[in-house]
């Protein structure tokens, strides 16, 4: 579904602050694979769900959705395959439009627009039934500002209207990092609900080490531009927070092992 | 409830102040585990100013007194107001609770069953040690194998050297347990002995403690790559409790060497860790792991083969380490030169066990560490680094023969 | 009553525009000063299509398609070159000044005696005031195009216009391409500003070069009025609320003019309110300290107050400045009134003007007392020459006395039925006023001339014989500059021997680099044709001239002063003065139809001796001889004006 070969980006190239954050990425995800990203800060795994929704262009390297190579098309023409929701509640939503109104521009993703009117009846009634889903009493607030909504309710929308028009691959990005605990879990319900619904291909970029265990069929751990650890569905069946944290404490003493701490423990372990 | 600690002649004594009940008890339990943790084990309770108790109190009180009488302390109450009393009374408790009307009432104790012509203080490096002499004797120190291949990861079925527990000790090594070479070659890993008791933690992904208890008839076969075993008795016991500013391996072990008869010496500790620096081995470093190019500690290997400190970990933990130091690098004991590092002093692998209490008492050290191997849920064996800091704890010394 | 409904009509038309600016700038934030540009691209488009002979409605959809084409070269540098919005906005505007020059082919085509809607509904009018006329119809267009507009924005396309503005990275998530939406809204929206510059144009009777200037500002102030009135979220109530803006904008002018007040305080006072209102609504920096946040929240919570307090402010100043005429103007019935209406402050306008005023009181009129003399200046802008004649007509003025072409222009398209006395107009058959100085509309006569170009090249001729190069500059952008330059070359088609250089300027800034440039080219003199903008920077040429030794020869008389070698032009204050004599003679009951144009009557041709000393220049005694002016030693020697006699 998504094939990714030698991806390479690096930011401010040239100047003091250069910084690579995707180096030679080579992955493979399969269809309905719900993929959870982790990494530290900076490790690259926002970039490399930029790289693939377009919002960012590698200098190097290839991304193909479905078989069609996209690496050159920008984000709005990706949109066709791939939806998005953003970390920040309000990316995903036009707040000065009301609710209905959203969901009809995600109703069209990837269509074309025509002058004429299709919120009506019909329609409304559906985004209706669909709201009701949520299990948030918005069905009644189809005519409500966007903007009245509180966060939690806004990223419901936005994974709502990520999944109206079933895309070919799902993009999450930190999408509940903003909410409090108490919604960020509504939030997830809803996310495993749609996706095991709709059979998404799914790409979810996470800081959270609970959801990637609970989430998902595969998890990538990213570090320093690079994926350190493919996780497939058999090993993380028996996958343990503690093992993550391990690999993750691995890496922190990797970046701090210096040549002469090298030295010095080599000569001390004889 | 407000606790205040403070010293009476051998005591420590916890004055409380306020209601013992379901709220206020676990507080209560939290300040006498660490006062045995710290090493204060012959606790006093004041009630002089306690207004109430419930069965909570109660219940917290008696598994405070069996605790510390397991680890070699007691508790005792003083100043009971008669309303309390009664709880005491009625619940039976009384009956084998010390239970005193002052302060002043209480017997005046030392050390149980010690015998204080023995006991012999010092303080070295602003550091006060107990010590008690043991056996006169000299220990034996020997090596087998050789850790030539390590770096290249070419050990094979030949390099495999098979020891019954009772031929060691005290002893340490890359070794592992099993019969058959094809079934363990891939389990060495770091492991050390302490009076015949086996440890050893594979060099594996996510590598659990294997461990054989010693009996005099136990035949499991220890297979070492190599190693260094140590047969003797204590020479010296040391102990020290240093809870308030934990002191590094380093300083303590010269502390040892004080009282070190030999050059060259084996150390059984005992301690609570202030923080841990170890270092094991992630792949057992046998010819089917070997690295195509470069040997194990080159750069891009090194994190890959090696577990490491780089600050420390595991405070409060029981740990028993033992090895081999020498007071002069330079003039290091023969036999022992290739097991020690360059320009080093000691070479110690220890057992990190979970937290628990044992006994601080000098005379009960050889009891409590065979209870400990016993009893204690051991967690890892790694190759302790000598930044690693200890609380309080026993260092106990044996005399190696020169050869 | 016609002041309030013109008023109206105005709104309507400037409704247009003020939608386009609701569509940048309220649906995209995006304050779009291309507006500026396009409002005059759309009317200059209109305008020449119809003087080709294009039916007047057609021309509609064709302003609207090239305003759409200058928003789309502003949004596509905005989005492609990633330019900020204002930058490109200005861009675009600074470029589209000279390609409206180019459409129009001179600053102003006058539409008066073409077809356009204007004439159109006037041949449908029922019998009805022509204003009112106007009115209904316009009212009917507007709420078509208000009930398309909103219905448009409910759309698909509609909705993912809204939701680009609101919401950039949402939509582009959404599979839209953010870059493309802006550019197609920015381009409709101006569409819809080219629209109502052709609208204008075409109610107004002419197309000028200068009549977007402030668009963006008085559009800013329709949209904000609009939000201020009218607050729902409904698109038809939103779109309504920026109709009705407009129109009470121009209504608030019309008051302000009512009252007595210079128009030209009012783009202050508005220019003023936006800020507010700006700062208010937390549009600029979000930084806001104490205070300002107070102002904010206050804002917010009470729109409809700070709208009062803006209308409060405008009738306060009104008032004040009304106190004083409201009290001359008692009992002024039965008075003739004379309304003049000046387009700038130039020297010649003024001149004009003081002209007319002197010689009226020679003429025995007082004002207040048997006569009452209005006076208003439009101050260099356009559309306020038209203000000014509504507010004239509702005062109901006897005589309107336009002064220089751009208010003669205006008082010719709105006045039908009162006699028009223009003063200073260098060619009134240029901007439909007849065709010849008998053959003319009958409500109308004036005072004009063409500078006397071929008189001064022959005095120049007596200085510098024989093969000599001349070197003259002007502004392409005066009607009178390029009707003047004509002249010129006319009269240098006679003499081979003359070989002219040109250099054209679009500022008064260029004129020093334009004097120095031809210095450079070996000329023996400045020829100087009458041109506002080289006038208003006539001391740089004095200064390439004297560095250089290079004579100034000029068309207008006041510059013999500022340091022109030798004048030979009109005087324009005698122009004002043979003015006041055609206004005497319609008040005494002439009609304006039997009076021909008068050409101007007095000629001044000086030398400037001080110049001539300085520049090493011997004055050949002919010249001496038949110079009536001069400067001697710093000392300005002039005849006194004396009119010949009637007829002559």
């Amino acid at each position: 579904m998504i094939r990714i070969r030698n991806l390479h980006k690096t930011f401010n190239a040239g100047s003091l602050d250069q910084l690579t954050a995707l180096k030679e990425i080579n992955v493979d995800i399969g269809e309905h694979e719900f993929v959870t990203i982790i990494g530290t800060n900076g490790s690259g795994k926002s970039t490399l769900l930029n790289a693939i929704a377009g919002n960012i262009r590698p200098e190097k390297g290839t991304i193909e959705i479905s078989g069609r190579d996209v690496t050159s098309k920008q984000d709005f023409q990706r949109a066709k395959y791939i939806s998005r929701v953003f970390q920040n509640p309000y990316t995903g939503t036009a707040p000065g439009m009301t609710i209905a109104e959203n969901l009809l521009m995600a109703w069209f993703r990837g269509r074309r627009r025509y002058p004429v009117i299709s919120l009506k009846g019909s329609l409304k009634h559906q985004f209706k039934q669909q709201l009701a889903s949520l299990d948030m009493q918005l069905e009644e607030r189809l005519e409500n500002l966007m903007g009245t909504l509180s966060g939690g309710q806004r990223q419901a929308v936005t994974l709502l209207m990520a999944v109206l028009q079933t895309p070919k691959v799902l993009l999450l990005d930190e999408h509940t990092a903003a909410l409090d605990p108490k919604t960020a879990a509504q939030v997830i319900r809803l996310t495993q609900k749609f996706v095991t619904a709709n059979k998404l291909t799914t790409v979810m970029v996470t800081h959270s080490m609970q959801h990637a265990l609970e989430l998902g069929t595969r998890i990538l751990m990213m570090h320093n531009g690079r994926i350190i650890e493919d996780i497939q569905e058999n090993e993380k069946q028996n996958l343990t927070m503690e093992d993550l944290l391990n690999k993750f404490e691995d890496i922190r003493k990797i970046e701090k092992l210096t040549p002469e701490l090298m030295e010095s423990l080599k000569n001390q372990y004889r | 409830m407000e606790i205040v600690s403070k010293k009476w002649n051998d005591f420590d004594v916890l004055e409380l102040q306020g209601r013992i009940d379901g709220l206020t008890s676990a507080g209560l339990k939290r300040s006498i585990d660490q006062a045995a943790v710290d090493g204060r084990r012959n606790l006093v309770l004041d009630f002089t100013h306690v207004s109430y108790m419930s069965s909570a109190g109660l219940r917290i009180i008696l598994q405070s007194h069996k605790t510390l009488k397991q680890i070699g302390g007691k508790l005792a109450l003083v100043s009971v107001p008669l309303a309390v009393m009664d709880v005491f009374t009625i619940s039976g408790m009384a009956n084998f609770l010390e239970i005193h009307d002052e302060l002043k009432a209480l017997p005046e104790t030392k050390q149980p069953g010690v015998d204080c012509t023995e006991i012999k203080e010092m303080m070295i490096d602003g550091i006060s040690f107990v010590w008690r002499a043991g056996s006169s004797s000299i220990g034996k120190c020997f090596t087998f194998g050789s850790e030539d291949k390590l770096l290249s990861s070419s050990f094979g079925p030949t390099d495999s050297i098979v020891f019954k527990p009772a031929d060691i000790t005290y002893g340490l090594g890359l070794a592992a347990l099993g019969d058959d070479y094809s079934d363990y070659k891939s389990l060495f890993g770091e492991a050390v002995v302490i009076g015949h008791h086996f440890f050893s933690y594979p060099a594996v992904l996510k590598p659990e403690v294997d461990y054989s208890y010693f009996s005099p008839e136990s035949q499991h076969s220890l297979n070492f790559l190599y190693g260094l075993g140590i047969n003797g008795a204590f020479a010296r016991i040391l102990r020290f409790d240093v809870s308030s500013h934990p002191r590094s391996l380093d300083m303590l072990l010269k502390a040892a060497g004080e009282v070190a008869e030999t050059d060259t010496f084996g150390v059984v500790i005992l301690g609570m860790s202030g923080g841990i620096y170890g270092m094991h081995l992630k792949k057992s470093p046998i010819l089917e792991h070997q690295p195509e190019n470069g040997n194990i500690f080159d750069a891009s290997h090194f994190p890959h083969w090696m577990n490491f400190s780089i600050e420390s970990e595991d405070i409060n933990k029981t740990i028993v380490a033992c090895g081999i130091v020498v007071k002069n690098p330079v003039l290091q004991h023969p036999a022992s030169k290739w097991i020690l590092p360059e320009n080093g002093g000691m070479h110690l692998h220890a057992a990190v066990f979970e937290n628990g209490l044992w006994s601080n008492s000098i005379m009960e050290f050889e009891l409590e560490l065979h209870r400990i191997m016993m009893e204690f849920e051991p967690q890892k064996v790694i190759h302790l680094l000598p930044e690693t800091k200890l609380k309080s704890g026993f260092i106990a010394v044996i005399n190696l023969e020169k050869n | 009553m016609d002041l309030w409904i013109g008023a109206v009509n105005l709104g309507i038309l400037y409704a247009f525009m003020a939608i386009g600016t609701f569509i940048t700038y309220k649906l995209y934030s995006f304050p779009d000063i291309t507006i500026d540009g396009t409002f005059t691209t759309g009317a200059a488009v209109a305008s020449i299509l119809i003087v080709d002979g294009w039916n007047p409605i057609l021309v509609l959809p064709v302003a609207f398609l090239v305003g759409s084409m200058a928003g789309f070269i502003t949004g596509f540098i905005h989005t492609r070159f990633k330019i900020e919005g204002l930058l490109a906005g200005i861009l675009v505007m600074t470029g589209l000044y000279s390609v409206n020059l180019h459409i129009m082919g001179k600053s102003n085509i006058p539409l008066l005696n073409s077809h356009t809607f204007v004439s159109i509904l006037t041949e449908m009018n029922p019998g009805l005031n022509a204003e009112l006329w106007h009115c209904i119809f316009l009212c009917l267009v507007v709420l078509l195009f208000w009930m398309l507009t909103s219905l448009f924005l409910k759309t698909d396309v509609g909705l993912t216009m809204r939701a680009t503005g609101n919401n950039p990275a949402m939509v582009s998530a959404q599979g839209v391409s953010v870059n493309r939406m802006k550019i197609f809204g920015i381009s409709m929206a101006n569409g819809f500003v080219g629209l109502s510059g052709a609208l204008i144009a075409q109610y107004q009777g002419f197309a000028d070069i200068g009549m977007g200037i402030g668009s963006i500002i008085f559009s800013l102030a329709a949209v904000i009025i609009g939000e201020a009135i009218l607050r729902h979220r409904s698109m038809f109530v939103k779109v309504l609320g920026v109709i009705l803006g407009s129109i009470i904008f121009r209504l608030a002018v019309a008051m302000a003019l009512h009252f007595g007040m210079n128009p030209n305080d009012l783009k202050l006072i508005t220019a003023f309110f936006v800020l507010v209102t700006l700062i208010a609504s937390g549009v600029l920096g979000s930084g806001s300290t104490g205070w300002l946040k107070y102002v904010q929240n206050q804002y917010s919570s009470n729109r409809k107050a700070f709208l009062i307090v803006f209308m409060l402010a405008l009738l306060l100043m009104a008032g004040y400045l009304m106190l004083k005429p409201v009290i001359l103007k008692k009992d002024s019935g039965k008075m003739v009134k004379i309304g003049l209406i000046m387009a700038n402050n130039s020297d010649i306008v003024t001149q004009t003007r003081d002209g007319i005023l002197s010689e009226l009181t020679k003429l025995g009129y007082v004002n207040g007392k048997n006569c009452v003399i209005l006076e208003k200046n439009a101050e260099g802008d356009i559309p306020t020459n038209h203000t000014i004649i509504g507010y004239y007509l509702n005062k109901q003025v006897d005589i309107y006395v336009p002064i220089s072409t751009a208010s003669t222009q205006a008082a010719l398209n709105k006045i039908k039925d009162k006699p028009i006395v223009f003063a200073t107009v260098a060619n009134p058959f240029m901007i439909g006023a007849g065709t010849s100085p008998v053959n003319h509309p009958p409500n109308i006569t004036g005072v004009y001339g063409p500078s006397p170009i071929g008189d001064l090249l022959a005095v120049f001729r007596q200085m510098y014989p024989g093969k000599v190069r001349i070197g003259t500059i002007y502004n392409p952008a005066y009607p009178n500059t390029v009707s003047n330059l004509r002249d010129l070359k006319k009269a240098l088609e006679n003499d081979k021997e003359i070989t002219l250089e040109e250099v054209t300027i679009s500022g008064t800034n260029d004129v020093y680099h334009a004097a120095l440039a031809l210095s450079n080219k070996k000329i023996c003199a400045f020829v100087l044709i009458n041109d506002l903008t080289v006038f208003n920077s006539f001391e740089s040429v004095v200064r390439i001239s004297k560095n250089s030794k290079i004579p100034i020869f000029s068309c207008d008389a006041e510059r013999l002063k500022d340091g022109a070698l030798i004048v030979y032009g009109f005087e324009y204050f005698v122009s004002g003065m043979q003015a006041a004599h055609l206004i005497d003679r319609i008040n005494k009951g002439e009609s304006p139809a039997q009076i021909p144009f008068e050409k101007y009557k007095i000629v001044t041709y000086g030398v400037n001796y001080d110049v001539a000393r300085e520049l090493g220049i011997s004055i050949p005694l002919s010249i001496q001889a038949a110079a009536d002016a001069s400067v001697k030693n710093g000392k300005l020697t002039k005849p006194p004006f004396i009119l010949p006699k009637e007829g002559s």
